[in-house]
């Protein structure tokens, strides 16, 4: 078990290491995917390798020329990875206009990061229960079809595309079990391990996961874990990027135990399934409209944040709920205070945390959740 | 440079604006005046005045507040309940009023600010704020909402696709008028006002083009000073007030008569504005014989030049939800980058003589703030003007430092070579 939670770890130590190396060896494109619900199913169906353009550690030198300080970390990382020619190995990025954002940061690393051999920006209806949307939804996926396979010079068919939705199905899968095995025994993995696992599966090929997550499974079913004192907790947010992992440390540290959550490099990503028994078009776009999570991008009125993290705590029997909001992540601010008015007559704590690139002092991060945890021990 | 204080000659007619706008405002209270929607964001108010339903716009109430500089308040509230500081500040002021009404604290506001409970809450998405907004306002309210997404065009080949998207949701907003009014929706009615509005466009229109004279007759100030009626009233009396504005600025022109006496750097503005420091910014620049001739922020509705390109003059009177859907699709917000440079500057540098331009990037804003600095330096490269990318905001008071402001307007104006 320990073997296989350190190559997860490895892999998401060095997030496009994985994807450099996979097409060295097999001479295929990779794509990168930028911003929220790039359909991934596509790329793959032709022989793609879609990976998840993630925020990275490092200090941003570049782009702060063209990115104010004010912009959330992840575009200013991503902007700063572009300038510094990491991306330049991406055959094709898609960028989805998940946020305005998103969508001007797009433009500025077309304009500025000569190195990038292309950039396609998308938009997916945010209102996605919509008639018009369904259209619209269905007209955007048609394109990205046809950016795949001239991408891949091949066409796809339908089994292609069916075929790839079984092994991301599969995959969801893999990963609920794993979720289910952390309800079920609350301190098994650490929180830091699952995030290692969920970014590992945004960066490599979800048959190669797959075959690491199978045995890790097996191996966490037959463990047992002893009895603690531990105060069960959910985490929620750290949208389009890895909810920094000295957060989910220091929460475990001061007391608390991570039994589910709804993090981008998390539940998120993999929440959703896409239903085999329909063409894969409609799948696909229904996939989307249909979203599990709710989403403080998109607007959907009948699944609320509230209602769903307090069925997610009520599932894992967590006695208390953290937000993690990444600073200036505007969508989430409101997303937040929605939430926050929701749960007010369900008497379960909460407390948020705002993250940022530069860091935030890990030692004030210790005292507020200490107080938090505290609190609820009572 | 001169330190004495200089005297900023507005359009006369503005003065008329307050009085207009306040009984606007006084109307909401009417309730023989249908039902009330709060609007967040530029809105089709056509349609809302052929339905019989009153309207306003939240970034205007907010602005008109900020214009007093008595935000703070309402900020306060919003944080409190645990809105981010960094969120659009036009949010936190209106979030923080509608909670103060809907905890029943009216007594607390002003009495010039204060609105009716809203019945229904519309967004249109062209700002991504907006639907959140929309969203905050219609559960504090515990009112229906109807939103419309507006696609980020990011290929012009797909324009007619997403004007085709937004009319198509607007037909539903018919829809949904008609539920809530219980009435059916005044097609004619309709067509009556995006008449008027294109007779709204024709003045101002004028209006601006007066502007591209040495000295200027009116400057970007009066026009944003004028903007109300014609971004959110739309009726009858605003026609009245843009015949008057383009008279006086077409007095002005011949008589040759400028904002300021002495009309020495001609600036532009480009983004939001800071509602807040309006008077200090026009004495600011006037202090250095310097006047903001022309920008883009609040103009555009039906007065600006890009929608040409699809409807001829701005308007198809066939189909007034073609003309109002496009004329949202041609906002800023949905658009890119090179679209922006060539609408948002290349035009008005070239037409309306330009020295300098100043490029706000709004601290709350994000849709304004982002590919400033590429925009900067584009303008540099391309124009060879200087330009000053003024990081403050449009309504937050505490980014905006006036010692801070000036060195920087002045250290502009030092480089223009002339």
């Amino acid at each position: 078990m320990e073997q296989l939670l350190n190559k997860f770890q490895q892999i998401a130590a060095e997030p496009l290491k994985t994807a450099q190396y996979w097409k060295e060896k097999t001479g295929k494109k990779v794509v990168g995917c930028m911003g929220l619900y790039v359909t991934e199913e596509i790329f793959h169906a032709a022989g793609l390798l879609p990976v998840v353009i993630l925020e990275k550690d490092s200090p941003i030198l570049r782009a702060q020329a063209h990115v104010q300080s004010y912009m959330c970390g992840y575009i200013r990382s991503v902007t700063d990875q572009a300038l510094a020619g990491d991306l330049d190995f991406i055959d094709c990025i898609i960028s989805h206009d998940c946020c305005h954002t998103i969508r001007m940061t797009t433009e500025i690393i077309k304009r500025n990061a000569t190195g990038i051999k292309d950039i396609q920006p998308i938009f997916l209806p945010v209102t996605i229960k919509k008639a018009e949307s369904w259209t619209y939804t269905l007209q955007e996926l048609s394109f990205l079809i046809e950016k795949a396979e001239k991408l891949a010079a091949r066409s796809i068919t339908e089994d292609d595309l069916m075929q790839s939705i079984q092994t991301y199905n599969k995959h969801r899968r893999l990963l609920k079990r794993l979720y289910q095995l952390r309800r079920d025994k609350p301190g098994i993995i650490s929180a830091r391990q699952v995030s290692n696992i969920v970014k590992a599966s945004m960066l490599m090929p979800k048959e190669e996961h797959n075959a690491m997550l199978e045995p890790l499974l097996e191996a966490m079913e037959n463990k047992t874990v002893e009895a603690n004192n531990k105060i069960p907790v959910i985490v929620s947010g750290s949208l389009c990027e890895t909810c920094d992992e000295y957060v989910l440390d220091i929460l475990e540290e001061v007391g608390g135990v991570v039994v589910d959550d709804d993090l981008y490099v998390g539940s998120r990503y993999f929440a959703t399934e896409v239903d085999e028994s329909l063409s894969p078009l409609t799948a696909l776009a229904l996939a989307y409209v249909n979203m599990v999570p709710p989403c403080p991008t998109r607007h959907d009125p009948d699944n609320k944040l509230s209602d769903y993290l307090i069925n997610m705590a009520e599932r894992a029997r967590a006695k208390g709920i953290i937000s993690v909001i990444v600073k200036f992540c505007e969508a989430h601010y409101y997303s937040y205070l929605t939430f926050r008015r929701g749960i007010k007559e369900f008497n379960i704590p909460e407390y948020l945390i705002e993250t940022e690139h530069e860091g935030v002092s890990p030692a004030q991060v210790k005292t507020r959740l200490q107080s938090f945890i505290e609190s609820i021990r009572g | 440079m001169s330190n004495e204080k200089k005297i900023v000659n507005r359009v006369k007619c503005t003065a008329n604006i307050s009085g207009l706008m306040d009984n606007f405002y006084k109307d909401m209270f009417d309730d023989n005046k249908g039902p009330l929607c709060w609007c967040v964001g530029a809105c089709p108010y056509e349609m809302f005045s052929a339905a019989n339903v009153r309207r306003f716009q939240t970034e205007n109430h907010a602005a008109r507040i900020s214009t007093r500089q008595e935000q703070a308040m309402f900020i306060e509230v919003a944080e409190a309940e645990g809105l981010s500081e960094n969120v659009c500040s036009y949010a936190k002021i209106n979030i923080g009023f509608a909670l103060m009404m809907a905890r029943g604290e009216e007594d607390k506001i002003p009495e010039r600010y204060r609105l009716p409970k809203p019945d229904m809450i519309f967004a249109l998405n062209t700002c991504p704020t907006m639907i959140q907004w929309c969203d905050m306002l219609s559960d504090i309210f515990k009112v229906p909402k109807f939103v419309v997404d507006a696609a980020y065009i990011y290929d012009e080949n797909n324009w007619d696709r997403n004007v085709e998207y937004v009319k198509s949701q607007l037909y539903d907003f018919v829809r949904f008028l008609e539920k809530h009014t219980g009435q059916p929706f005044d097609w004619a009615r309709l067509n009556e006002i995006v008449y008027l509005m294109k007779q709204i466009a024709v003045e101002w229109r004028a209006a601006r083009e007066l502007c591209k004279n040495v000295p200027t007759p009116a400057s970007f100030l009066d026009a944003l000073i004028a903007m109300g009626p014609k971004n959110t009233v739309r009726d009858e009396a605003s026609l009245a007030f843009y015949k008057d504005f383009h008279n006086e600025v077409a007095q002005r022109a011949k008589d040759g008569i400028g904002v300021l006496e002495q009309e020495k750097y001609r600036i532009m503005w480009r983004g939001n504005f800071p509602w807040h420091k309006l008077g200090t910014l026009s004495r600011m620049l006037a202090k250095y014989d310097a006047v903001l001739i022309s920008g883009v922020y609040g103009l555009g509705t039906y007065g600006d030049h890009a929608i040409d390109n699809i409807l001829p003059d701005g308007f198809d009177l066939s189909d007034p939800l073609r003309t109002i859907a496009a004329e949202h699709c041609c906002r800023s917000y949905t658009r890119r980058f090179d679209w922006k440079m060539d609408h948002e500057f290349r035009r008005h540098i070239e037409e309306f003589s330009i020295d300098a331009v100043i490029i706000h990037s709004p601290r709350t804003c994000r849709p304004w703030a982002l590919t400033t600095y590429d925009m900067a330096r584009e303008v540099e490269e391309k124009y060879k003007l200087p330009v000053l990318v003024l990081e403050v905001d449009h309504t937050d008071p505490n980014y905006f430092h006036d010692a801070q402001v000036e060195t920087r307007i002045k250290a502009l104006l030092e480089t223009i070579k002339k």
